[in-house]
């Protein structure tokens, strides 16, 4: 991969805003995706008329019962009679729509674009989980009928036994970030609960038990993206996009080392050389990691070169991982502890980097001492992540 | 002189049906021809690949997941635009503009004969409180717009039967036009209204296409091609996605098209032939309104003494548009750059059209929606 480094216009987060995430909310999908368009515009002090652009971002149409779903979307995303493009990678849509926006700005095309992320999943029942029946290659996989949580037990087990991690320390994620979400007032499953509690909780698939897991929520979440010119005209403490980075890997994840994932360290390599940052685990302040699963944080910071591989429980272990540690994973309370409304859970992650980076996260607010924030997500089959790098 | 180019494309298919091969096996072909035209290695040159695809229409739950393997892109940055493929293009586009890509590489396809009832997946894009329950073919849409628009304009079934007419027989010329067929105009206008005032003549069926386009900066595509065909200018613009909201309007193709001629400083003079949405006769004619090719008192006249015919001083849809070629779903905006590539790199063989040096093209995503793409591509000359 070779992506070039020299970007032509620098790209700032200026407005950030988002609903509630919750099991289920009365709102219909326009309506949560028009709530935190409008909170983030009101954040950045700016007006529906300012958006020249819209990219909205959300996973599979079948969740929210529409084909074309970006086309039902667009009204309430505030994109009448404006370019509204939806762009979608699975589970790693919310911080690709991020990711688009800053494309659009950083063409020159654009100077003012809202990137909103909404998903609403309380419309599949009995349980939107049966809509990942058709993710499946449909002669190979599709007839032996699996499911999402079943492959990711696959991946849980691979990681476990390659790296001798013991379910307890990985349990430790899911105790952290139900905790720090104790103090997001958007979030849907915040606790205090011990690592007992997670290994005591419903085995769902083995060695994936209900504590590990994040829930079934839906919401919305925006972020407004502008031009250097804009930025130093509307705000004094824009959060400058510094390196956006995404990769796939192949379909075939049965041939894969699910082990690691490669595709996510090549897409922080993108990132990272585009934002100039050598090492990351000294130069990040703090990261928000994809965390759809406990393991999966540690899975993701390992991808990322936060920790060596099969290394990462042992940072979370030693604290370091803590809102209060030398490097906060989280601390916004993540999936595990906010809610995982699939797209916007990723843009959340996008949201939380403005807040973190302006000081505005009130009690989950973390130290900035070197400059850098990273978001990440996560998706299709095992096989594709999206990176953003902010700086203050 | 613009600063990214479009250096390859490839396309398979175009047929009613593609039974002898997958999705990811018609985009393969298709990718492998746009690859060779420009000499690139996918595995080494390209940086980042966009597929335009919609779920419901792969009938894969996120079909991003099987964007990858067939264009080369195994651990690259790749990405699914779910919307009409010229959208897609503009994202290549902006990823080249804002220095961040070289080449960038974007398909599209459709397997529209996997779909047994198209018709009740449109369903699904209507709304579920003001327009599902209502449980009718989404053409009812179109019939009821185009009896609208016929009646403001004067225009007769009879007037549709030339554009119908022009198309087909354009088509013919077409390797790509499965549709096509020589019109007799007695036997259009004696045929049967399924969505009066439409006959089956007016509706374009869908096709099987598989079209991959190869973008390039200029550094690039002076160095990797000869004839590259260079974009000068691409917006898109969506009004409502409800009907009742909009009414029938093309408002957002107006404001898309008036956008691009303002960046590009072109007008339609300077056009030499247009590539636009036909899926409904008439609608080839409101979207020449839209594009000010024509205006609301001279449509009539201008369609009755074919200026829109290849030998009149507006060519639409010389390579026979979707009457002839049929819609390729979401693929149809990258299927008409492909008619343009062709065209402005002087290799439309049989088709080929004297001083084809600037085209404009139009994409709409069809009824429920009021999407619209709209891009001027030149060679240059």
């Amino acid at each position: 991969m070779k992506t070039n480094i020299n970007i032509k216009n620098r790209v700032a987060i200026v407005g950030a805003g988002m609903t509630l995430f919750r099991r289920r909310l009365k709102e219909t999908p326009q309506e949560l995706a028009f709530e935190a368009s409008r909170v983030a515009l009101d954040s950045a002090g700016l007006d529906v008329k300012d958006v020249e652009a819209v990219v909205i971002g959300s996973a599979p149409d079948a969740f929210d019962g529409f084909h074309m779903k970006g086309e039902h979307l667009s009204d309430g995303s505030m994109g009448y009679m404006k370019p509204v493009k939806r762009v979608f990678v699975g589970g790693a849509t919310g911080v690709f729509t991020a990711i688009a926006g800053w494309w659009h700005i950083a063409s020159g095309l654009y100077d003012i674009v809202l990137a909103v992320a909404e998903e609403k999943m309380s419309n599949a029942r009995p349980h939107p989980q049966g809509l990942f029946k058709y993710i499946w290659d449909p002669i190979v996989e599709r007839p032996l009928n699996p499911n999402l949580i079943w492959i990711f037990a696959m991946e849980m087990h691979r990681y476990m036994y390659k790296y001798n991690i013991k379910k307890e320390d990985i349990a430790l994620v899911s105790v952290k970030n139900k905790r720090n979400a104790l103090d997001h007032p958007a979030a849907q499953a915040a606790a205090n609960i011990s690592v007992d509690d997670v290994l005591k909780s419903e085995v769902l698939v083995w060695p994936v038990q209900r504590l590990d897991i994040s829930p079934v929520s839906e919401g919305a979440a925006a972020v407004v993206l502008v031009s250097e010119r804009v930025a130093r005209k509307i705000t004094d403490s824009p959060v400058w996009i510094e390196g956006v980075g995404w990769n796939l890997d192949s379909t075939h994840w049965t041939s894969r080392e699910l082990a690691y994932p490669k595709y996510l360290e090549e897409a922080g390599n993108m990132a990272y050389r585009m934002a100039g940052i050598e090492n990351p685990r000294k130069q990040l302040d703090f990261a928000e990691v994809y965390d759809p699963f406990d393991y999966k944080e540690l899975h993701h910071m390992e991808g990322l070169q936060i920790a060596n591989k099969g290394e990462a429980p042992k940072l979370t272990k030693e604290g370091v991982t803590q809102r209060d540690g030398d490097l906060p994973i989280c601390p916004s309370g993540g999936l595990l502890g906010v809610g995982n409304p699939i797209a916007a859970a990723g843009m959340m992650k996008v949201c939380e980097l403005f807040w973190q980076h302006r000081y505005e996260a009130g009690k989950r607010q973390v130290r900035i001492k070197r400059g850098y924030g990273l978001a990440q997500a996560w998706g299709d089959l095992m096989q594709v992540s999206t990176v953003v790098i902010t700086k203050t | 002189m613009s600063e990214v180019a479009i250096i390859g494309a490839g396309y398979y298919g175009f047929k009613p049906i593609t039974d002898e091969v997958s999705f990811r096996e018609g985009t393969f072909l298709a990718a492998m021809r746009a690859y060779e035209q420009c000499n690139i290695d996918p595995r080494k040159d390209v940086d980042s690949f966009i597929a335009c695809e919609e779920d419901f229409n792969v009938g894969i739950a996120i079909s991003n997941e099987f964007a990858v393997d067939q264009l080369g892109g195994v651990l690259k940055p790749v990405s699914t635009v779910t919307s009409e493929s010229l959208i897609g293009l503009a994202s290549g586009y902006m990823l080249i503009k804002s220095g961040l890509c070289d080449i960038v590489v974007v398909e599209a396809h459709s397997k529209a004969s996997n779909l047994v009832s198209p018709e009740k997946i449109l369903e699904f894009a209507m709304d579920p409180v003001y327009e599902r329950f209502l449980n009718f073919h989404p053409n009812y849409l179109a019939s009821l717009e185009a009896r609208n628009y016929m009646e403001k304009r004067g225009i007769s079934n009879d007037d549709l039967a030339l554009i119908i007419k022009k198309n087909k027989e354009n088509g013919l010329l077409n390797p790509r036009a499965s549709y096509s067929i020589t019109v007799d105009l007695e036997a259009v206008k004696k045929s049967e209204k399924i969505f009066d005032p439409l006959s089956e003549y007016d509706i374009a069926q869908y096709t099987d296409a598989f079209v991959v386009v190869v973008l390039a900066s200029k550094e690039k595509a002076e160095k990797l091609s000869n004839k590259p065909v260079w974009i000068e200018g691409l917006y898109w613009c969506s009004e409502s996605s409800l009907t009742p909201l909009r009414g029938f309007s093309t408002n957002a193709l107006e404001l898309a098209a008036q956008k691009v001629y303002d960046r590009t400083n072109l007008n339609p003079k300077y056009i030499d032939f247009f590539e636009i949405d036909d899926r409904f006769s008439y609608r080839e004619l409101m979207h020449i309104e839209a594009l000010k090719v024509s205006n609301k008192d001279t449509i009539k006249k201008d369609l009755r003494e074919g200026r829109f015919s290849k030998e009149g001083d507006r060519i639409v849809n010389a390579s026979g548009g979707y009457l002839a070629t049929g819609v390729p779903l979401d693929a149809g905006g990258l299927a008409r750059v492909y008619e343009a590539f062709l065209q402005l790199r002087n290799e439309a063989g049989q088709m080929q059209l004297k001083n084809a040096n600037r085209c404009l093209i139009a994409s709409w995503r069809g009824i429920p929606t009021s999407t619209y793409a709209v891009c001027a591509l030149s060679n240059g000359a």
